[in-house]
């Protein structure tokens, strides 16, 4: 019978510390905007930039041929949307100048000879291609679509030359690409913004929280009530989590509803597995908070976690590119998990044999914060 | 005289203040070298050691030598799988990227002089991986149905034109060589914003905010006074990020030092001033750290050009991003490390930072208290 009562007198002041804390929240009218607007305006402004298509290159020429079939191998280039325009120079330093000031990322340079050779049997004619290094993957991806474009306009010179007598060699090749047929960088990122999102979301309302009330000294009325640490980071976090779950659903239903980002599996399920996240990166987050004395320390904590996490959660770079020491240190970061969750749940219809070694982990390190929460918070009250 | 000597109070006075509360320090000294080490390791678009499936229906000598052509690249390790569901499980599990199917009637249409057919699956969600092991397969195809085809006769030894590439500043290109000084401008935005976001209204929420306007001291004295340490902490974290770029992770470093300095300054003065003026807006450190983190942080990583190509992004966007000065810092360290002193285009892009750097520092100053 009085264990029960303990259990229940718990509940309520845990509730209590709920509602004061959303007070707290949705009382101040700058915590409301930042909780809205900056998620809002960042997934509207980010849904079409995060791209790693190169497209419009600006492409400079440099054509010491007055010949026809010169004429007629740039404009294989000219057709291809991935070329912006190409701008003609004369002489190698010119164009040179222009490669290394930005206004062109690459060059394509014609040799005198390149009619003739095209013409003529038994020979190869050479183009050259300059690109520009400091952009090194467009480089990357550039140098392979001018490569198709040469072959394939090489087929036709060779087809040409030999009169019919030997045959087109026909790439052969059928892709298929899962998932994601069009290879749409928009399928492929808007679930990942989601996950970007909420994680600074859910950084926002934790990181401050415990140093922001040792600061203005609300820390020792705490200190006098009768709840107790557990009871305290329990309200903290339920009460946080209620906030940037209302936040990320926000983002998840424009992300659906308003780009039209198509879903293949289960809202509920994407509902669930950005609740347990945001559970587990907001007690980071308050952990952060009871290490810290000051909120400018907070707040170095806040920049020293979550860049970092942001950035090796296989986002934009892939996981796999990293030497292994540090992908055995990515095994730590929650964002991963997340983000491998939110990319397989929006993109396949994820099996629950695959989810759950993402959500085991986000068990794992939302439970081991909370406790380290909780032990830091206790040491502070002491 | 006056003012130069209350201004050097105020440094002074900051001075002994970032000394003494350790936190400035640690986001000077700790913070950038933390996040260097981590990105420059971390991120990479190279996609090396990409592991393919090869499910040969087909186990005929034809098969086996297309097979056995794909084995020799040093950025694909190809795995033998004999049948399609087989390679296709794997490839739903993430273990390999890309499967390439040789179908089984492939060197029956061979020898009857037809064009043998191949298949390539990726997974599409990983949009760049997907095209490069596309691309990648595709090549190696079109390269050993020529060399078959030349053998029989058939096909000349090498294309009717060929191409040459040639990659300036970054002949392997290596995506490193450019992330790297890319998230170095990144990492120094955070700082320089990080250092500055909460000076003001620091002093607003302890009440020395007041004792320091019962002074004698004026806007410009108060707005520089706290600015000039800052930039200064910025400037040295700037320099042995340069040191970490070129000697740990081995990006070449063409240009002057004197080219990254001027660089540099330029674009920590602004980073610095968009702090202050958060500061001076906010009167509430928890506000100006939310609104630091969040103009700071995200917008620099995904506008500046770092890892997204602006080139690619929709014509509005561009012109949003003309207005972070990331962008242009940026384009100046990828220049001056792998590139050289190229003036013309450091000017252009130091000139555009400059002008963002003007309207903050009106911004910032009209926002910097004169009374209480």
């Amino acid at each position: 019978m009085r264990k029960v009562s303990v259990m229940s007198g718990s509940i309520r002041r845990v509730w209590r510390l709920i509602l004061k804390e959303l007070l707290i929240s949705f009382g101040n009218p700058k915590t409301r905007l930042v909780l809205i607007f900056p998620p809002i305006m960042q997934l509207i402004i980010f849904a079409s930039a995060v791209t790693l298509d190169v497209k419009n290159v600006r492409t400079g020429v440099y054509n010491m041929d007055s010949g026809v079939e010169a004429a007629a191998f740039l404009k294989a280039f000219s057709t291809k949307p991935i070329f912006k325009e190409l701008r003609y120079y004369r002489g190698h330093d010119e164009i040179k100048r222009a490669l290394e000031n930005r206004e062109i990322f690459a060059a394509i340079i014609v040799p005198e000879d390149f009619s003739q050779k095209v013409l003529a049997q038994g020979e190869t004619a050479q183009i050259q291609l300059l690109l520009d290094g400091r952009r090194a993957n467009a480089a990357n991806i550039l140098g392979g679509y001018a490569s198709a474009i040469v072959q394939t306009y090489g087929v036709d010179v060779e087809v040409a030359k030999s009169g019919g007598s030997i045959e087109r060699i026909a790439p052969g090749v059928v892709p298929r690409r899962w998932f994601n047929p069009n290879l749409s960088a928009h399928n492929a990122f808007m679930p990942c913004l989601v996950c970007l999102l909420a994680t600074t979301v859910g950084m926002i309302v934790s990181s401050q929280s415990i140093a922001r009330e040792r600061e203005t000294g609300t820390f020792e009325q705490l200190l006098v009530s009768p709840a107790s640490p557990v009871e305290i980071v329990l309200g903290k976090t339920i009460s946080a989590v209620f906030l940037a779950t209302i936040s990320a659903l926000m983002i998840t239903a424009i992300v659906i509803w308003g780009f039209r980002t198509p879903l293949q599996g289960s809202f509920w399920t994407v509902l669930a597995t950005l609740v347990l996240f945001l559970t587990s990166i907001i007690s980071i987050g308050l952990m952060i908070s009871a290490l810290s004395t000051t909120q400018q320390q907070a707040t170095l904590g806040m920049f020293l976690f979550l860049p970092p996490a942001i950035m090796l959660s296989g986002f934009a770079t892939p996981i796999e590119n990293m030497p292994s020491w540090l992908q055995t240190f990515t095994l730590l970061n929650p964002v991963r998990y997340e983000m491998s969750l939110m990319r397989g749940l929006f993109l396949r219809d994820m099996s629950i044999n695959s989810i759950i070694p993402c959500v085991v982990p986000l068990i794992i390190i939302a439970f081991l914060s909370f406790s380290a929460a909780c032990y830091m918070f206790k040491r502070r009250m002491e | 005289m006056k003012r130069l000597e209350r201004l050097f109070a105020i440094v002074w006075k900051e001075w002994l203040q970032v000394f003494r509360d350790p936190s400035a320090l640690l986001v000077a000294f700790v913070l950038p070298a933390v996040m260097l080490f981590l990105f420059g390791y971390g991120l990479s678009l190279d996609a090396t050691d990409v592991r393919i499936g090869a499910a040969l229906e087909d186990s005929s000598p034809l098969a086996r030598s297309f097979y056995n052509s794909l084995d020799a690249s040093k950025y694909f390790s190809a795995n033998y799988y004999s049948s399609r569901s087989e390679a296709e499980l794997a490839l739903r599990n993430g273990e390999i990227r890309a499967v390439v199917v040789v179908p089984n009637d492939f060197s029956q249409k061979v020898g009857r002089g037809e064009t043998g057919t191949i298949q390539i699956l990726t997974d599409g969600g990983e949009t760049n991986l997907s095209l490069i092991a596309e691309n990648y397969l595709t090549a190696a195809f079109a390269k050993w149905r020529r060399a078959q085809l030349y053998e029989t006769g058939s096909a000349t030894k090498s294309s009717g034109v060929v191409l040459e590439t040639k990659t300036l500043y970054n002949t392997a290109q290596i995506s490193r060589n450019s992330l790297t000084p890319g998230s170095m401008g990144m990492i120094l935005a955070m700082i320089g914003t990080l250092l500055t976001c909460m000076v003001v209204a620091r002093e607003w929420e302890r009440g020395t905010m007041e004792a320091t306007l019962a002074t004698s001291v004026g806007r410009f004295e108060l707005f520089f006074g706290k600015l000039i340490p800052y930039f200064l902490l910025g400037l040295v974290a700037a320099l042995y990020s340069a040191l970490m770029t070129r000697y740990l992770f081995h990006v070449p470093f063409r240009g002057s030092l004197l080219a990254f300095i001027y660089a540099s300054s330029a674009f920590l003065l602004v980073a610095t001033s968009q702090g202050l003026l958060i500061s001076s807006i906010c009167r509430d450190q928890n506000l100006a750290s939310q609104i630091a983190l969040l103009s700071s942080f995200l917008p620099n990583y995904i506008l500046s050009g770092v890892i997204f190509e602006i080139d690619a992004m929709p014509q509005i966007l561009q012109i949003i991003t003309y207005v972070f000065p990331a962008r242009y810092y940026v384009v100046c360290l990828q220049t001056i490390f792998m590139a050289g002193d190229i003036w013309p285009l450091l000017n252009r892009q130091i000139g555009c930072i400059a002008i963002i750097g003007a309207i903050f520092f009106v911004a910032a100053i009209a926002k910097t208290p004169r009374r209480l």
